[in-house]
């Protein structure tokens, strides 16, 4: 199972304030789980080199922020038809998502309560902050 | 109000510098290209690796860097405070400020300066209002290889042509660029998207320098570009012919404006 458990930051480099571990699923596993899921779950697209956040069926173009519970699912779908997309959490590189391109599909849940400022590499205009609660 | 170092950003060279690398404190040789700062009030990130994300946090920084200016920010600011004609000028811009000379105020004066830096109706921009003799034959047949087969348009889009974005285009040189900033495989080699207004008047290009005309510009992303695993995806063999090249390249010399010549002020003493 293509499953990643991303265990951040050791200790020698802990930050003061303890950050959540995010468990992350990419490839096949996240677009059975994305078929299976999408319509009940948060969704992250990326269309046009901008995030849109999908949920509870209404689509926001360009959201500063948004929240998630504890083990809560995010999707993170490349909607483009071209262009390759690269999210990673910039609060501290603790964690990059493989390049995604067209229909790219990865999920990612985080362990503990938090914020998380999601953004695209190539393309940081593109940039959330993921509230955990 | 704040002269801009015009030996790096020179107005005759669309605000960057004509020269490979920038020169910086006792002359030595920068590692990279000065920028342009033409059409940069629209922008979120500067510097060839995206460090500063606003224009005031951006112009402090060449002055005082050991590389460049090597001018402690304590005594810039002393400096400018011992310039009496800049007393009234700095009352006037920060009317507020009880002691309107600080180095913030300083940031903002540059930063607002350099806002108003912009580019002027170029031939493809006659051409789109609907004048079909503003550009050649052979440049709107560029616009359409810009477009489609040579893929351009994919970070070079919107009316700067750069949508900001940060790539690894196969520069041979040892410079990791964004990739110290952002530890991310896709940035090692990664810089900015330059904007393409004036760009004929870059003289050198890319952030070393290195190619000396458009052409070679063309010719590196036609197939000169170095294949490594940060190399961006938008980056393929396009197998141009020569007359495709040539159009490319008047499709860019389009983008020149014919701006108005800047006059310099005298200096404050």
């Amino acid at each position: 199972m293509n499953k990643i458990y991303i265990t951040l930051i050791s200790f020698i480099f802990a930050p003061a304030v303890a950050i959540a571990g995010a468990n992350i699923v990419e490839g096949g596993a996240a677009q059975s789980q994305y078929d299976a899921e999408k319509a009940a779950s948060k969704v992250l697209a990326q269309k046009d080199k901008k995030f849109i956040l999908r949920e509870g069926g209404s689509d926001t173009p360009k959201p500063k922020s948004m929240t998630l519970k504890v083990g809560e699912k995010l999707f993170i779908v490349n909607e483009e038809e071209k262009y390759t997309h690269n999210v990673y959490d910039s609060t501290d590189d603790s964690w990059v998502l493989q390049k995604q391109s067209p229909g790219g599909v990865a999920v990612i849940s985080f362990d503990a309560p938090g914020e998380h400022k999601l953004r695209c590499a190539i393309h940081p205009k593109m940039k959330i902050k993921v509230k955990v609660e | 109000m704040i002269v801009i170092r015009r030996t790096c950003h020179n107005p005759s060279f669309s605000w960057g510098n004509w020269q490979p690398k920038g020169t910086g404190d006792k002359h030595q040789i920068l590692g990279r290209k000065d920028p342009t700062i033409l059409n940069l009030a629209w922008d979120e990130f500067y510097f060839w690796d995206g460090r500063a994300e606003s224009l005031e946090e951006q112009a402090l920084g060449p002055i005082e860097a050991a590389g460049e200016m090597n001018l402690p920010l304590d005594k810039a600011l002393a400096r400018v405070k011992s310039i009496k004609e800049y007393q009234p000028m700095f009352k006037k811009a920060f009317p507020s400020s009880k002691e309107p000379v600080t180095l913030e105020n300083i940031a903002k004066a540059i930063a607002t300066y350099e806002r108003g830096i912009i580019s002027d109706d170029a031939p493809f921009d006659n051409w789109l209002k609907g004048n079909e003799k503003a550009m050649s034959t052979s440049a709107k047949r560029g616009f359409v290889l810009f477009n489609k087969k040579a893929n351009c348009a994919a970070c070079h889009s919107g009316w700067n042509f750069s949508d900001s974005s940060f790539h690894d285009i196969g520069i041979d040189d040892n410079d990791i660029g964004r990739g110290k900033l952002v530890k991310v495989e896709s940035m090692q080699h990664a810089f900015k998207t330059v904007g393409l207004r004036n760009i004929d008047r870059h003289r050198t290009y890319m952030h070393d320098g290195s190619l000396e005309t458009l052409m070679d510009v063309i010719n590196h992303y036609d197939n000169g570009f170095v294949k490594r695993p940060s190399l961006s995806s938008d980056i393929q063999p396009l197998n141009l012919t020569e007359q495709e090249k040539k159009d490319l390249v008047e499709f860019l010399k389009a983008l020149t404006s014919d701006d108005k010549p800047v006059t310099l002020p005298n200096m404050p003493m």
